[in-house]
């Protein structure tokens, strides 16, 4: 097997409060293979920003990274790198709101070339010519107007381009799109979501993309990655999760995408919320919402299991695969 | 263009309320004004003769409109004390004032915006509320009273500076720089202290933009998002409370004037109270306004170089 | 951060609170009496008998400290009272009509910020002669600005709630709708504005005492006091320098209770 390009293996990510430190991001692993567009999924809340921010090392001041490793091409990523070095150079990343993540006072070519300024020794016209180039991958016309204008003359989809092309100028091996088409309409969306599709193919680099949104994820993404509650729950090929669903919470999120068939019955929703941090215990943390629930999963923390990649941590697989039931959790709980 | 429109009509609104307040609160004087600018000793053929003088026999509309008509003319009246045209008088001292305010806000620029950033930078060090504090005393220290302190200190203490006087740019520059020196910190320091605390708060609301995020992410060393970034944005905001330090100052520099004995317009607006020589002071208290007004509209130009958003909003 | 914040506040009462209770002991005793002089201790230091030391006529200092502490407070609260009556009537009126009545007022407000700080002052006491009503007065005014300002946008910004809407589909009148419904819901910012004022006028009085504009005799007052200590600065440093760090207590104390109390406010 060849060496994943990005690797994650057990991060936590503490958040520091001011009633204690919780853990935000719990015992996150994933691989990310060359070539491969991996999507993150799950409601809001439940860790997929964290998770991109910190494999960029741009976590918030109160938050920190507190076990695991990551590692990218081999190398192994820490406190001690470059990070100058590796982000918008190796990785670059894609911010949902297009409308705020461009500086309203530099122009859209300053702002665009800025990564070739710190990471190249082109020259201003071999910058700009680059520039051009990138902005009319992504589909953008008029690029040496655009090049001198300045965010606000743009529209919202223009603007999501222009932040696309930025993350892809330098040619980075791993792009993070955190949430890119949450922010616009539908539409712009599926613009926006074909560029992705056909600068990926041709580029041959590696995308992670973020969404809460299934429909999305299933249109571009080679593999899917389900969170909840900081912790990851279920990740398998997107045919295979979505065909065959292990976990309740996956189960849950398909249900409840509305599609043409399911016109004229009620919306499914999955009843409660994501636990706030300060809530989260050991055991399953989908417990509460969980229609399949049983004894064991309040105590027990199901660990992750499967086959032929496709992974989950529920405690039903272990009974589906004729793995017992712990007696010892049954009769703890007619303890409590 | 229809901001800048709105901007100047607006500006000529208050230029006019400003002459309004100015003359007729000068009209309502308890009593005949000529009476108490002479004095009760006055006889009545006096009285008559300045009241023809400073033309209060004619009605106040008129007067009013002369008035107005003479701060545009530079045609005020003479005054009382000096026996001269007002303009002239205050041609005199108007040198003095400016070089004192303008170096004080030199001084103001090229400290408070180092300062500004390097305290927004400490924020999370445990140091902050120190550096925090020091800030808040910059702006409670009577001005004044902080110009004995350095009369005391580098004046009579150390003899590095003039205690009080001026010396003309023209008879020996270095003394002129010299006498300036101590006045311009005395009237700075209040300004520094408040433009740091804003830009701290701006530069702070700023660090937490999407934007700045996204120039993390393209791997721009943090120096560089700072200097390039940040303190662009945060620079608009402050841009809003310039026009008040610049008033301000010139608040500052007619009490810190009097603390130095430097012949500005500040020490003549005391003397001309105290000798209550009215054309005199009306004349100058109309032109600092107008002067405040012209700023202000000066300020609102320069955020449509800084800010290219307002440009196409017009 | 947040015992920082709280630092703040804490010092803003220490500070505010020391000197309340200064100006209130001087109201049943002084260490002497502050006019009374000592003419063979003139500008003395500090000292067992003269806490504070003596003035230029052998008074003592530490008394008329605490009695100019009664001339401070008593401009600090009557000014506050008439800028903030001022500024409530101008600044909801504008803040809630709009318009031209909105335009009209803030014309007037920026017409009287064309004349920065003391400057206003200064043109009132030249006018009128000066004495403790019209320090009052003229400082008082002097505040209407800011006071105006804040008051508007609180109106402003209230004008848009909900509960402001229902109750005036309601068919509340204007003056209920102002000052039962919006009032009570800015008393926050309004706090704030007066404590920043109250220092203010303590800074804007002791400069207009000391260019001589100010309070008259018999009243002590700081401002006065650092101008009758002006000329002794060589001589006797103690004097001008207790005098200023008082002043600057007084101010730093309502500053900082100000920054606190808005600080507590931002958090809930």
């Amino acid at each position: 097997m060849t060496q994943p390009l990005f690797e994650m293996i057990d991060v936590d990510v503490a958040f520091h409060l001011k009633d204690g430190t919780y853990k935000a991001l719990d015992g996150i692993s994933f691989e990310i293979q060359q070539n491969e567009i991996v999507g993150i999924v799950g409601e809001s809340g439940c860790g997929k920003s964290l998770t991109s921010l910190t494999m960029m090392n741009l976590l918030h001041r109160s938050s920190e990274r507190t076990a695991g490793k990551m590692r990218l091409n081999g190398k192994v990523l820490n406190e001690q790198t470059d990070w100058h070095q590796i982000r918008g150079n190796e990785m670059a990343m894609i911010f949902q709101e297009p409308m705020t993540a461009l500086n309203p006072l530099m122009t859209i070519g300053k702002q665009m070339t800025e990564s070739l300024k710190q990471h190249t020794n082109l020259s201003k016209n071999e910058r700009k010519e680059k520039a051009y180039e990138v902005m009319r991958e992504v589909g953008l016309s008029r690029v040496e107007t655009l090049y001198r204008s300045y965010p606000h003359e743009l529209s919202g989809g223009m603007r999501q381009r222009v932040v696309i092309a930025m993350a892809l100028i330098n040619e980075p091996d791993l792009i993070i799109a955190d949430e890119p088409t949450t922010a616009l309409d539908v539409t712009i969306q599926a613009q926006i979501l074909h560029v992705f599709k056909s600068v990926m193919k041709k580029r041959q680099s590696s995308l992670v993309f973020i969404s809460h949104d299934l429909g999305v994820i299933k249109e571009i993404c080679d593999r899917v990655i389900v969170m909840y509650a900081g912790r990851i729950i279920e990740t398998g090929a997107v045919e295979d999760v979505f065909s065959h669903p292990k976990h309740p919470y996956t189960k849950g999120l398909l249900r409840a995408i509305p599609t043409y068939s399911k016109r004229g019955y009620p919306l499914y929703t999955i009843p409660g919320t994501v636990p706030p941090l300060q809530e989260r215990k050991n055991g399953c943390l989908f417990v509460d919402r969980c229609a399949e629930r049983m004894p064991q999963c309040i105590v027990d923390r199901p660990f992750i299991t499967g086959e032929l990649g496709h992974y989950a941590s529920c405690h039903l697989i272990y009974e589906e695969d004729g793995v017992d039931a712990d007696d010892s959790a049954r009769k703890c709980l007619q303890n409590i | 263009m229809k901001r800048l429109t709105y901007k100047l009509l607006s500006s000529i609104l208050t230029l006019f309320i400003v002459t309004l307040l100015i003359f007729f609160m000068f009209q309502v004087l308890p009593g005949n004004p000529a009476q108490i600018i002479l004095g009760i000793d006055a006889d009545e053929a006096q009285i008559k003769q300045l009241e023809q003088k400073l033309g209060l026999d004619e009605p106040l509309t008129t007067r009013y409109m002369q008035w107005v008509q003479g701060i545009f003319t530079g045609d005020l009246g003479e005054s009382l004390k000096y026996q001269m045209p007002v303009i002239d008088v205050l041609k005199q001292r108007v040198p003095v004032t400016l070089a004192l305010a303008l170096s004080s806000l030199v001084l103001t620029a090229l400290l408070a915006i180092p300062l500004g950033i390097f305290i927004a930078m400490k924020q999370d060090k445990w140091y902050a509320f120190v550096l925090n504090l020091f800030t808040q005393l910059g702006i409670a220290i009577p001005s004044f009273w902080f110009g004995f302190l350095l009369i005391y200190l580098f004046g009579v203490k150390l003899g590095w500076f003039p205690t009080f006087g001026y010396t003309a740019w023209s008879e020996n520059p270095m003394q002129a720089i010299r006498s300036f020196i101590l006045p311009s910190v005395a009237i700075a320091v209040s300004n520094i202290a408040v433009v740091v605390r804003y830009l701290r708060n701006t530069i702070l609301d700023q660090t937490t933009m999407d934007y700045v995020r996204t120039a993390k992410s393209k791997g721009v060393k943090d120096h560089q998002v700072m200097s390039r970034h940040i303190v662009r944005n945060a620079f608009i905001p402050v841009l809003t409370i310039m026009g008040m330090i610049v008033a301000d100052t010139i608040a500052g520099s007619i009490i810190i004037e009097n603390v130095f004995a430097l012949p500005g317009l500040g020490s003549l607006l005391i003397q001309s109270i105290t000798s209550r020589d009215f054309p005199l002071i009306q004349a100058l208290v109309s032109y600092i306004a107008i002067f405040v007004i012209v700023i202000n509209i000066v300020i609102d130009l320069l955020y449509r170089i800084i800010d290219p958003r307002i440009k196409k909003k017009g | 951060m947040r015992v920082k914040k709280n630092l703040s506040l804490h010092i803003g009462y220490v500070l505010v609170g020391s000197l309340t209770l200064l100006m209130l002991v001087s109201l049943i005793y002084t260490p002497y009496d502050p006019n009374q002089m000592f003419p063979d201790e003139r500008l003395q230091g500090p000292s067992m008998e003269h806490w504070m030391g003596t003035d230029n006529f052998g008074r003592d200092i530490l008394s008329r400290v605490m009695e100019g502490a009664q001339t401070a407070f008593l401009i600090g609260a009557l000014s506050v009272a008439i800028g903030l009556s001022f500024g409530l009537l101008l600044g909801s009126m504008s803040g809630y009509f709009g318009g031209w009545i909105d335009e009209l007022i803030m014309r007037l407000i920026d017409a009287m910020m064309a004349l920065p700080g003391i400057l206003f002052a200064i043109v009132l006491v030249a006018v009128f002669n000066p004495s403790l009503t019209i320090t009052i007065i003229a400082i008082g005014i002097m505040s209407v600005p800011s006071f105006t300002r804040i008051i508007r946008s609180c109106f402003v910004q209230a004008k848009e709630f909900d509960y402001v809407k229902a109750s005036k589909a309601k068919g509340a009148t204007h003056v209920r709708l102002m000052y039962h419904h919006i009032l009570p819901n800015s008393l926050s910012p309004i706090i704030v504005a007066i404590t920043l004022s109250f220092s203010s006028s303590v800074l804007a009085e002791s400069g207009l005492s000391y260019l001589g504009l100010g309070v008259q005799p018999p009243f002590a007052s700081w401002g006065r006091m650092l101008k009758e200590a002006q000329p002794f600065i060589a001589a006797t440093p103690s004097y001008i320098v207790i005098v200023g760090v008082v002043i600057t207590c007084m101010v730093l104390g309502f500053n900082l209770l100000s920054d606190g109390i808005r600080d507590a406010n931002a958090r809930k």
